[in-house]
């Protein structure tokens, strides 16, 4: 068609084009004015700015009652105090791997909602990264910092700041199966060092009965490192991170000891190493073998009494503290302990509205009235508050005590500060615990490659190689 | 009547929204990722606010990782099979339904392409159950009724089940296009070759394929672009693993971009694949324009 034929139904003169689009724009600019304008925020009696914050947790069915209990109660009571501050939740991805990488995604673009729960291994990373808020100058101030258990006030601290809350806590150990035990008479003791977990092991098979789960290889994620490998290392004697010379140690006899425990496992058959490579991991082992009894020992923390098998938990057990029994993890030296993870907990991105405003939803967080009321519905975890059982009798008694019982363990247990460069040891590990169950590599062989990948990813002046 | 220049304005205002975003959110992001190729950046941590040039670091380190060269083999043979299987399926399906008067045409044609109006992520949890490992999984129920023990599809055949899950749901795609080339075949031509005593093995070979050259090409190039890219039905299914044995290279960039951090060698894997696919794509348009 020549360009000085008349276009068929082309009558629309340039200028009434011009407009057409003009108004189109000026109505969709009109249209986002006005659905901003009609944000909902809390009542603005002291006559400031109402701001509404976003409070970001794993979309978990218990966590997310417990979240929207206690965001209905602060929102109530920054009303009832005619403070212009109300929180809105945001449930981020179930499963830790994809929560992770949420969490990570939105601070590296600068979208971090204002409050966000963190797992302990990825604060001093976000931290490093400027995606968090200071909170010492607010905890400094903190009436219930004097209630905190030192060694978890300690254990908070990144480069000397709080960039979380100190208080969240769990304890970890092996959690077994008592009754499996004692069906195919196995003798339920103790064991003090790796022969005697290996010894208890080969028991369980020759029963027909999976011993094993330890978490291992990229599936898992996070839990590879914070359920598994970091307790295995810890049990052998000599350093993880340098505190002489800010340094991870990549390479040394107790990582290869640790490989080699993995190693043995496998080999034997001991590990349920199928089920570590499935994209799910603690599916296949703590909600369907462990419950069914078809899988012995399985490692984890407190959680797991509610959470994973509690009566509103995954996968219930009947009879849980009657067929559930907790051993310490085994060590070199015939000790045997209980490992404190601490760090993690709700933390303030860097570009939060208001760092005052979510504050005050932490503290609201970790008010006795509020984690007491939120208790009767899910407790996930001992308190870290010393005086917690006074303030609300009722944890005294709540699942099985067994809450209770583990703070015992806060001031003996080993623990592990979280440092920068965290995240990419867990994935490294991942990665190195993956090639040794699947029998790809020698536990010298893994190491060596962990090594080298660390000095990579992390910078040669950031690793010791002992 | 519309001026030469008043044309050059309407088309530049219907066209500039469209390159606008073409630009925003295609070529900006990809210069950006090679640029980032070049660098360590980290997404959390320090290197994600301090990172260095580094060259071609990230690229010598990929081409050399055993676990990279897997992913880009794998990635190659999905491609393969699933162009394969789905021609083989779209063709026939589309030779089935190009027949007139086919009874229950329209319902057979909505029951082809329902999958491709579902997304990926659903059609992968629909597939997840039906391969699911142990008594419960679908299959193994079905396979359990003739006798079979169950099978764990996705740990003793991962690449397999995921290639054959993908048949499934883009077979329709090629069926569509097939059959609108297959339609478009005047019937005379056809008519004229069964006269001349043509089989229906010749008038498929000699006279519908070759007649339909383009459209079988014009599908190549698509899916094979969508296969190389492929990510969110492997990732739901399987999350490349058992162990890296699904690790297709869409997999294998998000791993080292979102679950170890590694901006910078993310987009380096990224570029690299860009590369492939633009080398195959060039291919593609080649061999279509010698054949138009």
């Amino acid at each position: 068609m020549g360009h000085n034929q008349k276009i068929p139904g082309a009558s629309l003169s340039r200028r009434n084009m011009l407009r057409l689009m003009a108004t189109a724009s000026g109505a969709a600019v009109l249209a986002a004015c006005g659905t901003s304008a009609g944000t909902p925020a809390a009542g603005d009696a002291a006559g400031m700015e109402p701001i509404e914050l976003t409070y970001m947790t794993p979309d978990r069915e218990l966590g997310q009652k417990v979240d929207q209990m206690a965001i209905a109660s602060f929102n109530a009571r920054m009303k009832k105090e005619g403070k212009p501050w109300s929180v809105k939740g945001v449930p981020g991805p179930a499963t830790d791997n994809d929560y992770n990488t949420k969490i990570n995604v939105n601070a590296g673009a600068g979208t971090l909602p204002d409050i966000v729960s963190l797992g302990a291994s990825v604060v001093a990373d976000l931290a490093a990264g400027g995606a968090l808020a200071d909170l010492s100058g607010h905890i400094a101030k903190w009436d219930n910092y004097a209630h905190i258990y030192p060694v978890l006030k300690e254990a908070n601290l990144i480069n000397g700041k709080n960039y979380t809350t100190p208080g969240s806590a769990s304890t970890f150990t092996f959690f077994y199966r008592k009754d499996v035990l004692a069906k195919n008479n196995i003798k339920d003791v103790q064991p003090n060092t790796w022969d005697d977990f290996y010894g208890m092991c080969d028991n369980i098979a020759k029963a027909g009965v999976a011993a094993v789960c330890l978490p291992a290889a990229t599936a898992w994620g996070g839990g590879s490192w914070e359920e598994g490998f970091r307790q295995v290392w810890m049990s052998f004697n000599g350093e993880i991170y340098s505190e002489s010379e800010s340094k991870w140690v990549v390479s040394s006899p107790g990582l290869l000891k640790a490989l080699t425990v993995y190693q043995t496992l496998a080999k034997n058959k001991w590990l349920t190493v199928d089920a570590l490579l499935n994209p799910n991991p603690w599916e296949p082992t703590k909600y369907q073998m462990f419950p069914k009894g078809e899988l012995a020992v399985v490692t984890g923390g407190d959680w797991q009494w509610t959470f994973d098998w509690g009566p509103t938990g995954a996968t219930p057990i009947e009879g849980l503290f009657d067929k559930v029994g907790r051993w310490q993890f085994p060590s070199e030296d015939g000790k045997p302990f209980v490992f404190v993870g601490t760090g993690g907990g709700p933390a303030v991105s860097a570009k939060t509205k208001n760092l005052d405003a979510a504050w005050a939803f932490l503290e609201h967080l970790s008010r006795p009235d509020v984690a007491c009321e939120a208790n009767k519905v899910y407790l996930g975890g001992p308190s870290g508050m010393d005086n917690f059982g006074e303030l609300c009798p009722d944890y005294k008694t709540q699942v099985g005590g067994k809450m209770l019982e583990a703070t015992s363990f806060f001031n003996t247990g080993k623990i592990l500060r979280n440092r920068v460069g965290e995240s990419k040891i867990v994935d490294g590990i991942c990665r190195a615990t993956e090639d040794v169950i699947t029998l790809k590599s020698t536990p010298e062989e893994a190491m060596t490659a962990f090594a080298a990948a660390m000095k990579d990813s992390l910078g040669a002046d950031k690793i010791k190689q002992a | 009547m519309i001026s030469r220049r008043s044309e050059r304005t309407i088309l530049a205002l219907f066209l500039g929204p469209a390159v606008l975003i073409v630009l925003i959110f295609t070529i900006f992001p990809a210069l950006w990722a090679m640029y980032v190729s070049f660098t360590n950046r980290a997404l959390t941590g320090e290197r994600s606010v301090v990172y260095e040039f580094v060259g071609m670091a990230n690229y010598v380190k990929l081409l050399t990782n055993e676990i990279f060269l897997h992913s880009i083999s794998l990635t190659l043979w999905y491609t393969l099979w699933t162009n394969i299987g789905q021609f083989v399926l779209g063709l026939a399906t589309a030779l089935f339904l190009n027949r007139a008067n086919l009874w229950g045409k329209t319902f057979l044609l909505a029951a082809v392409v329902l999958p491709m109006v579902i997304p990926a992520v659903i059609q992968s949890l629909i597939w997840s159950s039906m391969l699911a490992m142990g008594e419960y999984g679908t299959l193994n129920r079905i396979i359990g009724l003739l006798g079979f023990e169950p099978v764990m599809w996705l740990r003793e055949a991962p690449m397999i089940s995921v290639t054959l899950v993908n048949f499934w749901n883009n077979s329709g795609f090629a069926m569509i296009l097939f059959l609108a080339g297959l339609e478009n075949i005047p019937r005379e031509v056809i008519e004229a070759a069964h006269i001349d005593g043509a089989s229906a093995w010749q008038t498929l070979t000699r006279i519908r394929l070759p007649l339909i050259r383009y459209v079988i090409l014009l599908w190549l190039l698509l899916n094979t672009l969508g296969c190389l890219g492929v990510f969110d039905l492997v990732y739901t299914l399987t999350r490349g693993g058992p162990g890296n044995s699904t690790q297709l290279v869409g997999i294998y960039i998000y791993d080292q971009s979102f679950k170890f951090y590694e901006l910078g060698m993310g987009s380096a894997a990224s570029v690299i694949l860009l590369c492939i696919s633009l080398v195959i794509g060039l291919i593609y348009v080649r061999v279509l324009r010698v054949t138009l």
